[in-house]
């Protein structure tokens, strides 16, 4: 028994599911600007000298970065306004939830580049009379960031694809369009396959420039 | 200019320096020599407050500087004071440590602009004053990258020079450097000390130390043995720890 491709049915399904992608773009750079920044302070506090802050921060890392995401998202979205008695817009549930999940991520990443830097970097910039602030802005963070850089692009990209979990909670990604205009077409196959090519057709681009911008940023390093 | 009295350092069980008693004078060259591991390189970053003491204090131009009571613990506290009486001392290190995303020229003038408050162009034309002083004018605007080993130690010192320090220490500086560039850093510390700069120089160089030293300390063990002018103590040391080790590294030329 062979399959019969049915491809009639894209055209008309796709303005559909671009009416999904803007809004899986749309929660992708919400969550990678509010997760980075989240980064930042995950990173901070990893690095706390206050063994109570950069235990619990640790804690929330493991938590976040041990656990599957769906899950993540199932109790911000469920579990949360039960406990905390507040009823929350999906788009904020699943913003909070992606966001809490990829800080824990990119603050990793953060702490990583900020410790791959030399001690006589830092130690040169202590003697020089650098102010602790001036030290980290001046010579340790912009060559961190070139360690960080690449990575949080290659987390950004997962995140984009990652985002397509949300449409099990019924908000209308790419991924929810797909799926909805699977049942009523019952051709899966196609409309998934044309969803997958479409977060292909965005993510690789990326990927590649990942790629490239690494390799330019290694070569400046030494 | 810098007092040194009962400094005590241990990592862990290992006791580095054994109460450490020094006077380096305004204008002295001091060459500290001994064995890897006699605790020079600690001593050095004792003084310019990299490492925390477990006891003793750190005079520098008659400003305490460290102050530590025995059993006191944690790092030093970087104060304004601190800041400021560290800032007297400039320091090259072993390992390269020139800022590898900025120039040379952004490398000697950071400190200058952000810590002294100098003006952008008063900051360059005094690192490049310096620069000429060491020997590489021409890359001011290269990145270290682009220097041999030899001269990113040269642009370590004018990086130092840069913020006017009265103190210079120097750690190993040649340590990491092919044989044939050492001779350069060598030559720009023996005109340092000629223009009177107070320098405390850690060094294996030995002809070096015979030449340039106002004052030869010997260290073994964390503990100063014996100290005296190169004359005195390559020639006729008085303790048998000094002699081992100056004919063990004299015979090896």
């Amino acid at each position: 028994m062979s399959y019969e491709w049915a491809w009639r049915v894209v055209p008309r399904a796709l303005p559909v599911l671009f009416q999904g992608l803007r809004l899986t773009l749309l929660v992708t750079v919400v969550v990678i600007i509010l997760g980075f920044l989240l980064g930042i302070l995950v990173a901070a506090g990893r690095l706390a000298r206050n063994p109570l802050i950069s235990k619990s921060v640790a804690m929330y890392i493991e938590f976040f970065r041990g656990t599957p995401a769906l899950v993540q998202l199932v109790w911000v979205y469920y579990c949360l306004p039960i406990i905390l008695g507040l009823e929350m817009p999906s788009f904020a549930s699943i913003v909070v939830a992606l966001t809490l999940n990829v800080g824990a991520f990119y603050g990793e990443a953060i702490r990583a580049g900020i410790q791959a830097i030399p001690r006589d970097q830092v130690e040169a910039a202590e003697i020089l009379g650098l102010s602790y602030p001036d030290k980290m802005r001046f010579v340790v963070l912009p060559q961190a960031f070139r360690i960080i850089i690449p990575v949080a692009l290659s987390l950004s990209i997962s995140l984009f694809k990652d985002t397509s979990l949300v449409s099990t909670i019924g908000v209308a990604d790419l991924m929810y369009q797909a799926r909805v205009l699977s049942t009523e077409t019952y051709r899966p196959m196609e409309i998934l396959t044309v969803a997958a090519f479409i977060y292909f057709i965005i993510a690789f681009p990326c990927t590649l420039a990942t790629r490239v911008l690494e390799l330019r940023l290694a070569r400046v390093r030494h | 200019m810098i007092s040194v009295r009962g400094l005590n350092k241990r990592f862990g069980t290992l006791q580095v320096l054994r109460d450490v008693n020094l006077e380096v004078r305004k204008g002295e060259a001091v060459v500290v020599i001994g064995p890897s591991g006699s605790g020079k390189s600690t001593l050095l970053r004792c003084i310019i407050g990299l490492e925390a003491p477990d006891a003793g204090e750190v005079f520098v131009d008659g400003r305490p500087f460290i102050r530590r009571v025995d059993g006191e613990h944690g790092p030093l506290r970087r104060t304004r004071e601190f800041r400021s009486v560290q800032r007297l001392m400039g320091m090259v290190f072993q390992q390269f440590t020139m800022f590898p995303h900025l120039t040379v020229l952004q490398n000697v003038t950071l400190a200058p602009i952000r810590v002294l408050g100098l003006k952008g162009e008063e900051a360059a034309a005094r690192a490049r004053r310096l620069l000429a002083k060491v020997g590489l004018e021409d890359k001011a605007l290269a990145h270290p990258e682009k220097l041999s080993g030899g001269q990113k130690q040269r642009a370590s010192i004018a990086r130092a020079l840069a913020l006017e320090p009265q103190i210079m220490l120097f750690d190993e500086v040649t340590s990491a450097l092919d044989p044939e560039l050492i001779h350069e850093v060598l030559s720009v510390m023996k005109q340092l000390a000629a223009d009177g700069m107070t320098m405390m120089v850690v060094t294996h160089e030995m002809g070096f130390a015979h030449k340039v030293a106002d004052r030869v300390v010997f260290m073994d063990g964390g503990r100063i043995i014996e100290e005296g002018k190169p004359s005195e103590v390559f020639t006729s040391p008085k303790e048998v720890r000094t002699k081992a080790f100056i004919d063990k590294v004299l015979t090896h030329i």
